[in-house]
């Protein structure tokens, strides 16, 4: 609060001040005091007058900037106020008192939630544990049973696993603390082993798997660093679209690695994940990652829960990777995900001695 | 045939395990209670351990280390825990191999098959035999009629699922997935290749036609007309 707005809230004060100022001036004289002494009164009452009211100001000026900032709604508002410092007046102290009370039941609350959210996601884990044990059953048994036709039913159970991990994933996307745990893996075995519990799927599409980019000149492979399972998850994520927006004739999809940028601070791998799919549209493609966005794609092909890509995007960021989407309508579709290399980010997951 | 240590809790996963190993040419101990780990598993002498890791009572990442601190048999876990962390945990309790309960059932065999050959040079072998036909799915050699023939790798895995199917017919969609199982990713046309390839290195058995197309279904492997 500014000064002109200090004087705007105590007008009716200064008004009266001003009264009895003027008041003052008109009638000592007639009433025969000599002028010396009506100035003499005169300063007397400014200093009375003034003194008060300049003091009230200064005695609230930090405290009413400090509720300013609080107003215009900062970053971390429930903390700043936390750390506003008490007032030495009533009024102040009351609305400072009135303020930390609510500033520690909205803490109370928020960590409340944050301590649902977290046992629900525990809850998620448990469950999704629990019920692979029947799923690994079942598919046992279609293994063992000599039945023609347990194709169908496979492709059923493959379907309920992609919805559990998705489950899964969607959970572990909301924690707030680090449960990811980082290695240097080389990029064809990922690929590979992602391309392996999805190869039902690829070869019901017939689509071609192009593993080529993936080694580069004297036969390695760029390693990458992330958690192999959550990795797992998000390469089956694109696989999964790859298959379900597949061109007719000829479908593909590739996958290649480089290295970028090698030796310096910004050294980085690449992973590329390209099809010859059907495309995005130019207006869909900036919000294929929201939450929930399905798209022109996702309306004609059905069965979208825009859920897949939301957690690609989730899951990376969490682990410290980007990444970034080109297409062409028709022409087909290609992502790329980067890998920071610098070795602080094994620092970052959870470590194994602390266990 | 190699002899299996099972150690699975749940009595249907259990079966079914027992089953598949059973079916893949192995000699299958399962055990149904776990107060004496891992004095039990190493009573059954096997050649290799498969173990869960969520069991009554105890934990598998305990039965692991305490078994690896008494033998060297090759121990696979397998479990239905899916975190980066069990697994290095599972590795550095002494398991040689890491595989999800969830996985495909021919990748857990070929995982198993993995740990047998990398176990010894003496590996036991796991044989599939059918009608007179022998498969050592360990040293990928074909017996028939006292003839002994090496298979490659991707004829080794068609012959395998052929001769699981036991005469019955076999997809090409399955005979692929086994051999993606095994990263050879190969299309339809490598398919007719590998099953071309098979069908020479059968009739050096003596086998000229035990392999038989069925148009639009797949193959079957037919003993009795060769």
């Amino acid at each position: 609060m500014n000064f002109a707005a200090y004087m705007r809230s105590h007008a009716l004060r200064l008004a009266a001040s001003l009264i009895l100022l003027a008041a003052l001036g008109a009638l000592l004289l007639p009433l025969g005091v000599s002028t010396d002494g009506t100035i003499l009164i005169l300063i007397i009452a400014v200093i009375l007058e003034a003194v008060p009211f300049l003091w009230g100001y200064a005695r609230s000026r930090q405290y009413m900037h400090d509720l300013e900032v609080l107003a215009d709604e900062g970053p971390d508002t429930l903390a700043y106020a936390r750390s506003i410092e008490e007032p030495s007046y009533p009024e102040g102290e009351l609305s400072w008192q009135a303020m930390q009370s609510l500033a520690r039941a909205a803490q109370a609350d928020s960590h409340e939630a944050e301590a649902a959210v977290e046992e629900y996601r525990q809850y998620v884990e448990t469950w999704v544990h629990e019920i692979k044990t029947p799923l690994a059953a079942v598919r046992l048994m279609l293994a063992n049973a000599d039945a023609p036709d347990t194709a169908a039913v496979s492709r059923e159970i493959a379907r309920i696993d992609s919805y559990v991990e998705q489950a899964l994933y969607y959970a572990r996307s909301t924690s707030v603390e680090k449960d990811y745990l980082v290695r240097s893996v080389p990029a064809d075995s990922l690929v590979k082993e992602a391309v392996r519990s999805r190869a039902r799927t690829l070869i019901e599409a017939h689509m071609t798997v192009d593993m080529s980019g993936l080694t580069v000149q004297d036969g390695t492979s760029p390693v990458l660093i992330c958690d192999p399972k959550w990795m797992d998850f998000i390469l089956g994520q694109l696989i999964d679209n790859a298959v379900k927006y597949r061109q007719a004739k000829n479908p593909q999809i590739s996958f290649s690695a480089r290295i970028e940028e090698a030796g310096t601070a910004n050294d980085h791998a690449v992973l590329k994940v390209a099809d010859n799919g059907c495309g995005i549209s130019e207006a869909d493609l900036p919000r294929i990652f929201e939450r929930g966005f399905t798209g022109e794609n996702g309306r004609s092909h059905g069965k979208a829960t825009g859920m897949g890509l939301y957690l690609v995007r989730t899951l990376c960021q969490k682990m410290g990777l980007s990444v970034s989407v080109r297409s062409r309508e028709g022409k087909g579709t290609a992502f790329e995900i980067v890998f920071p290399q610098e070795r602080s980010r094994f620092e970052e997951g959870t470590k194994l001695t602390e266990l | 045939m190699a002899k299996i240590c099972l150690v699975e809790d749940d009595p249907a996963v259990r079966a079914q395990l027992a089953l598949l190993l059973e079916h893949a040419g192995h000699e299958v101990t399962a055990l149904e209670c776990f107060d004496h780990l891992p004095e039990d598993i190493l009573a059954a002498e096997p050649d290799a351990v498969v173990l869960d890791l969520g069991l009554p009572g105890t934990d598998g990442q305990y039965v692991a280390r305490a078994l690896r601190q008494q033998s060297q048999v090759p121990l696979m876990v397998l479990t239905s825990r899916a975190s980066e962390l069990d697994e290095l945990m599972a590795l550095t309790m002494g398991a040689d191999d890491f595989v999800q309960k969830s996985a495909n059932p021919q990748l857990i065999l070929a995982h198993l098959d993995a740990l047998l050959r990398r176990g010894k040079s003496q590996a036991p072998s796991a044989v599939l035999s059918e009608g007179g036909l022998a498969l050592d799915t360990v040293r990928s050699e074909a017996s028939y009629a006292g003839k002994t023939v090496e298979l490659s790798r991707n004829e080794l895995r068609i012959l395998e699922q052929l001769m699981r199917k036991k005469g019955g017919i076999c997809s090409r969609e399955d005979l692929m997935e086994a051999l993606w199982t095994s990263d050879a990713f190969v299309d339809d046309n490598t398919l007719t290749v590998n099953v071309n390839r098979l069908r020479q290195t059968l009739s050096r058995l003596g086998l000229k036609s035990a392999v038989v197309t069925f148009r639009g279904q797949g193959y079957a492997l037919r003993l009795e007309q060769a």
